[in-house]
């Protein structure tokens, strides 16, 4: 027999707004496709600075371990990425997901990724055509 | 202080009950998005994979790391790095299996690791996940009484 069930309403027994949603993060990569070393502080503030703007505030969390294989040269990439996260408000999100589609895009190009990972409310993605 | 009630003080035991009532959260939240549209938004390419699922690779790669900074060749087939000695441990048999599963897709350089030494790793993986202090704290009250 399943365990009873307690209804509770989380947000206004802290006396707290519910604004915020779904988590969106990127992962700002320290090395690029080849293996070398790229400006990871400097793209850290920078998305800090973007998710911050779009969503009232932003955070950055202590560098993960993750692999990454080339598929052109089969090389494995062991990197530290850095993930720069926010819980965004739907509307805001939406109105501004080009600025943030732009700002990916333009750090795998000038940190020449063969990919940028993401999250969206849990889902993992890549972003692997950058433009010119 | 009465030495007694300082004694059960440091009695602590870890005791797994059933959970006899769950909470569901009823916050109104906003409006969701679907995760779908963003990444076609981005342009982006979706891995079939949600954070935190026991299916993503994050664990093989920590296995494989591990391994990477153990495993030591003389010559022959690579051992494990270390003093410690072979003790023998029960395992069940489905447990067994599941280790030799990631034996099987856990590779480093050209060595492919026995289920022995992936177990060895995995044991040392759960202990680091278990705080130090903890375990300290119930070893000092256990010595206490």
């Amino acid at each position: 027999m399943p365990d009873p069930e307690v209804e509770i309403d989380i947000v206004a027994a802290f006396g707290g707004v519910a604004d915020y949603g779904q988590r969106f993060a990127v992962y700002i990569p320290n090395k690029d496709r080849d293996g070398a070393a790229v400006d990871q502080a400097g793209w850290i503030d920078a998305a800090l600075v973007l998710l911050a703007d779009i969503a009232g505030g932003a955070t950055a969390m202590p560098p993960v371990t993750g692999a990454w294989r080339n598929p052109v040269t089969g090389a494995l990439i062991i990197e530290e990425p850095v993930v720069v996260y926010a819980f965004v408000k739907p509307a805001t999100f939406v109105d501004r997901i080009g600025e943030l589609a732009t700002f990916v895009k333009r750090m795998g190009r000038e940190t020449n990724q063969g990919a940028i990972a993401l999250e969206f409310d849990g889902v993992f993605f890549t972003v692997e055509e950058f433009g010119e | 202080m009465d030495k007694s009630s300082n004694k059960s003080r440091h009695n602590v035991k870890l005791v797994g009950r059933t959970a006899r009532e769950r909470l569901r959260d009823v916050s109104r939240r906003p409006p969701a998005i679907d995760a779908q549209d963003v990444v076609a938004a981005f342009n982006g390419r979706p891995l079939s994979m949600t954070v935190g699922s026991t299916r993503a690779p994050d664990m093989l790669l920590a296995v494989r790391n591990a391994l990477m900074d153990r495993l030591r060749s003389t010559g022959g087939r690579p051992g494990l790095a270390g003093e410690g000695a072979r003790q023998r441990v029960q395992v069940s048999a489905q447990d067994w299996q599941r280790i030799a599963d990631i034996a099987d897709h856990v590779e480093v350089g050209r060595h492919k690791p026995s289920p022995a030494q992936v177990a060895s790793v995995l044991i040392h993986l759960a202990l680091e996940r278990i705080p130090a202090k903890e375990v300290d704290r119930l070893v000092q009250a256990e010595q206490q009484e």
